[in-house]
C-alpha cells in the first residue's frame, strides 16, 4: 500500500503567472552540467540531439555520394577500388536510409508532437532517452567499422547468400546486421511513444478530428515502424544466427530458403519508404496550411490518404522482388496494389493544389520547399507507377534508371519537405530566424543541382547502365551523361553545405525569433521560441482544427495540475476528455547505462554467442535500477 | 453495441479481405496451375464480395450522432472504397494471366 507524504500539494491554479514559471522551471528543468545531460528526458533536448545527430550523418553519407560520383566520373576510373567502392555504396545506402532518413523524421516528431498536441513531455520520456542513445551506439558502430575498412559490402538491402557465411568472410555483414539492429530498437522505441502521445495525452478538447495533420502523419508512421521493424529486426538476427553459430535459416541446401530473406526483408523495405515519406505528407500539410493562410483543403481526405497509404503500403512488398522468379499472377496482386497507391499520394497533392488555388500563398523559402516536393514527388510517383508494372520493370531492374526512381522518391518526397520543415521550425527550436536570402539560394542550389543530377540517372537506365558497378569501359555510350551528373552533384553538394553554414550562422548569431513568426495555428506556436522546459504553463484546451487561427490570446487553458512534481492529463482516445493526472518520470541516468549496457551485449554478440548470455547481466542490472520503484503515486483519476 | 460493430466493423472488412487476398495470391497460383482450377478469381470474386457486404452494412446502420464519430465513419469509408478498388483490381489480374507463368 502506498501512503502518500503529507506534503503540500501546490496546484497550478494557486499561482500568479510568476509564481508558476518559477515553481514548474524548478520542477521541469534539465539540470546544467555534463550529469543532466547525460541524464535528461526532455524531449526538445533529446529531439534536438537527434536532429544534430541525423544531419551529421546526412552530410557523411552525402560525402560518400560524391566519392562514388568522383567514382564514375569517367569511364575506368581509378580512384576508388571495387572493395572500398562496394562498402561505399552500402554505406551511403545504410547511413541515408537507417541513420538519416528514419531518425530524423522520427527526432522531427519526438520535438514537435508533444508540443503540437499541447502536453508537457513524451510519453515514456525514459524510454525515448535510451532510444538516442541506441541510435548513436548503432551509427558509431557502422561508421567506426568503415573507418578501419570493416564497412559492410553487402549492399543496404544485404541479400542472401552474399551476406551469409558462404560469400561474407569476416565481420563486415554481422556490423551491417547488428546495427540494423540497434536502430531499429531505437525507433521502435519511439513510436511507441508517438503513439501514445498522441492517443492519450493529447490536450482537453483535441479530439480525432482535430488533430494537426503532421501529428496524424506521425501516428500513421508509428504504426508501420511497429508493424514492420520487427520483420527486419527478425531477418537480421537469423543472418547473424546463420554466420555465427551455423543455422540454415537462408541455406536452401539443408531446408532453409533464400527468398525467405527477400520477404523478411522487403516486407520492412517498402513501408519503410512511406516510413520516410508520410511524416512528410504532414510537413507538407503543415507548411501549406501556415502559408496559404488557411486550413489545409479536404482535413478528412487527407487522413484517409494517410491512413490508406499506411495499409496499401504492406501489400507492395514483392514489386521488389519481380525478376525473382515467383508467380506472374501473384506478382499482379503486388501490381494493383502498387498502382492503387497512387491514389491516396494523387489525393494528397490535388488536396495541397486546391489549398494553395484557394489560398493567399506566400513564397517564403519553407513554402518553395513545398513546391519543389511537389513537382519532383510528382515525378518520383509517375516513373514509381512505371516500374510497379511487371514488363517494365524487368527491362529496367538493378539499372540506373531505379536509381533515379528512388532518389526522386526519397530526396523529393522526405528530403525537401524536410528541409523546409528545418526553415520553417527552426524559430522555435532554436529560437531564432534563418536567413531568407541564403534559403532561396540553398533552395535554388538543392532544386537545381538535385535534378541536373538524377533525372539523367533515367536515360543511364535506359541504355542499360547496372546499380553498384563501381566502373565502365570507355565503349560503353554511359560517360558523358556521367560527367554530367558528377558534375551536377557538385551543385547539389553547394546547396547543402549552404544550408549548413546558414542553420549554423543562424543558430548562433540569427535574428530572434517571435513566438510565432509564421502566423500558424497550431499549438507549438501558442508557448515561447524556444519552449520553456515544461513547453506550457497552463495547458491548453482547444476548441477547434486550428486552435490558433483567431488569436492565442483567447485560447482555453486547463487548470490544477500540480507543480511540484512533474505532472500532465491524460485524456481519452476518441474525445480528448479528460481522465487523469499522471505523472511523468524525471531525469535518469539509467537509460544511458542500459543503452550502454545492450551496446555491450549487441557488439560482443557478433563474436560469440556467450555474450548473450554474460552480456544479459548488466543489461538487467540496468533495467533493474531503471524500473526500481520510486515509492511515489503514479496518477490520480 | 451491435450497431457500433456493423458501422466500425463493416468498414474493417475490406482491409481484412485485401490482406487475406495477398496471401492468397501468394499461394493459391502454383495450386490453379498444378490442378488447373480458377481458385484465384473465385477467391478474389469471394473477398470482393464480403467486402461489398460488409460496406454496405456499415453505410445501411443508424447514423452515428457526433461529429468525431461521424468523422471515423466518414474516412473510413473512403479507406473502404481505396481497398474495394484494389481488390477490384487485384480480381481483373485474376482473370487474364496464365497462373503457370513465371
Amino acid at each position: 500500500m502506498i501512503v502518500r507524504d503529507e506534503v503540500e500539494d501546490l496546484r497550478d491554479t494557486a499561482l500568479d503567472e510568476v509564481q508558476l514559471d518559477r515553481r514548474l522551471s524548478e520542477t521541469w528543468s534539465t539540470p546544467t552540467g555534463l550529469w543532466g545531460a547525460l541524464s535528461t528526458v526532455d524531449h526538445k533536448i533529446i529531439g534536438r540531439r537527434y536532429i544534430y545527430t541525423a544531419f551529421i550523418f546526412l552530410a557523411l553519407g552525402g560525402i560518400l555520394a560524391l566519392a562514388m560520383r568522383l567514382q564514375l566520373s569517367e569511364p575506368e576510373a581509378r580512384f576508388i577500388g571495387p572493395d572500398r567502392y562496394n562498402q561505399i555504396f552500402t554505406m551511403h545506402g545504410t547511413n541515408m536510409m537507417f541513420l538519416f532518413a528514419v531518425p530524423v523524421m522520427e527526432a522531427m516528431a519526438v520535438y514537435l508532437v508533444p508540443l503540437m498536441v499541447g502536453t508537457r513531455n513524451i510519453a515514456f520520456p525514459r524510454l525515448n532517452a535510451f532510444s538516442y542513445w541506441m541510435y548513436l551506439a548503432g551509427g558509431l558502430l557502422l561508421w567506426i567499422a568503415f573507418a578501419v575498412d570493416t564497412g559492410p559490402d553487402v549492399g543496404w538491402f544485404a541479400y542472401v547468400p552474399l551476406s551469409g557465411p558462404q560469400y561474407a568472410a569476416g565481420k563486415r555483414a554481422d556490423i551491417w546486421a547488428q546495427m540494423i539492429t540497434f536502430t531499429e530498437v531505437s525507433a521502435l522505441a519511439v513510436a511507441v511513444e508517438i503513439v501514445v502521445t498522441v492517443l492519450k495525452q493529447r490536450a482537453p478538447g483535441m479530439s480525432l478530428d482535430r488533430i494537426p495533420l503532421f501529428v496524424w502523419s506521425m501516428l500513421v508512421t508509428s504504426f508501420l515502424i511497429i508493424l514492420a521493424m520487427p520483420a527486419i529486426m527478425i531477418a537480421s538476427t537469423a543472418l547473424i544466427l546463420d554466420r555465427l553459430v551455423g543455422t540454415h535459416f537462408f541455406n536452401p541446401a539443408e531446408g532453409g530458403d533464400v527468398l525467405l530473406w527477400q520477404h523478411l526483408f522487403w516486407f520492412f523495405g517498402h513501408p519503410e519508404v512511406y516510413i520516410i515519406f508520410l511524416p512528410a505528407v504532414g510537413m507538407v500539410s503543415t507548411i501549406v496550411a501556415t502559408f496559404t493562410r488557411r486550413p489545409v483543403f479536404g482535413y478528412l481526405a487527407m487522413v484517409m490518404a494517410l491512413v490508406t497509404t499506411g495499409v496499401l503500403a504492406f501489400g507492395l512488398w514483392v514489386h521488389h522482388m519481380f525478376v525473382a522468379g515467383l508467380p506472374r499472377l501473384g506478382e499482379s496482386f503486388f501490381t494493383a496494389s502498387s498502382m492503387a497507391i497512387a491514389i491516396p499520394a494523387g489525393l494528397q497533392i490535388f488536396c495541397w493544389l486546391a489549398t494553395m488555388w484557394a489560398g493567399r500563398p506566400v513564397f517564403k523559402t519553407p513554402f518553395l520547399f513545398v513546391i519543389g516536393f511537389m513537382v519532383i514527388f510528382v515525378i518520383g510517383g509517375m516513373t514509381g507507377v512505371m516500374v510497379a508494372s511487371v514488363p517494365f520493370d524487368t527491362q529496367v531492374h538493378d539499372t540506373y534508371f531505379v536509381v533515379a526512381h528512388f532518389h526522386y522518391v526519397l530526396v523529393g518526397g522526405a528530403v525537401f519537405p524536410l528541409l523546409g520543415a528545418i526553415y520553417y521550425w527552426f524559430p522555435k527550436i532554436t529560437g531564432r530566424m534563418m536567413s531568407e536570402t541564403l534559403g532561396r539560394w540553398t533552395f535554388g542550389l538543392i532544386f537545381t543541382g538535385f535534378n541536373l543530377t538524377f533525372f539523367p540517372m533515367h536515360i543511364l537506365g535506359l541504355q542499360g547502365m547496372p546499380r553498384r558497378i563501381y566502373t565502365y569501359q570507355p565503349e560503353m555510350p554511359w560517360s558523358g551523361l556521367n560527367m554530367f551528373i558528377s558534375l551536377s552533384a557538385v551543385i547539389l553538394a553547394a546547396g547543402f553545405l549552404l544550408f549548413f553554414i546558414d542553420a549554423i550562422r543562424s543558430a548562433a548569431s540569427g535574428p530572434a525569433a517571435p513566438d510565432n513568426p509564421w502566423g500558424a495555428s497550431t499549438l507549438e506556436w501558442a508557448t515561447s521560441s524556444p519552449p520553456l522546459p515544461y513547453n506550457f504553463a497552463r495547458l491548453p484546451v482547444v476548441g477547434s482544427l486550428e486552435p490558433l487561427s483567431n488569436n492565442s490570446e483567447t485560447l482555453s487553458v486547463a487548470g490544477g495540475l500540480s507543480v511540484d512534481r512533474r505532472e500532465l492529463i491524460v485524456t481519452s482516445v476518441v474525445e480528448a476528455l479528460p481522465e487523469a493526472r499522471e505523472s511523468s518520470p524525471g531525469n535518469s541516468i539509467w537509460p544511458l547505462w542500459s543503452a550502454l549496457a545492450t551496446t555491450v551485449l549487441l557488439i560482443w554478440s557478433i563474436f560469440t554467442p556467450w555474450a548473450v548470455v554474460w552480456g544479459s547481466i548488466p543489461v538487467s542490472i540496468a533495467l533493474i535500477g531503471w524500473f526500481w520503484p520510486k515509492g511515489t503515486p503514479e496518477d490520480d483519476t | 453495441m451491435t450497431r457500433t460493430l456493423m458501422r466500425h466493423g463493416g468498414l474493417a472488412v475490406p482491409l481484412l479481405a485485401w490482406t487475406v487476398g495477398m496471401q492468397l495470391g501468394q499461394i493459391t497460383p502454383y495450386i490453379d496451375c498444378r490442378q488447373q482450377v480458377a481458385w484465384t478469381p473465385a477467391f478474389c470474386a469471394a473477398l470482393l464480395f464480403v467486402s461489398i457486404a460488409g460496406v454496405a452494412v456499415s453505410r445501411l446502420s443508424p447514423k452515428p450522432i457526433g461529429r468525431t464519430e461521424r468523422f471515423i465513419v466518414d474516412s473510413g469509408f473512403l479507406i473502404a472504397s481505396t481497398f474495394l478498388f484494389v481488390l477490384i483490381l487485384q480480381g481483373a489480374a485474376s482473370m487474364l494471366l496464365d497462373p503457370c507463368q513465371r
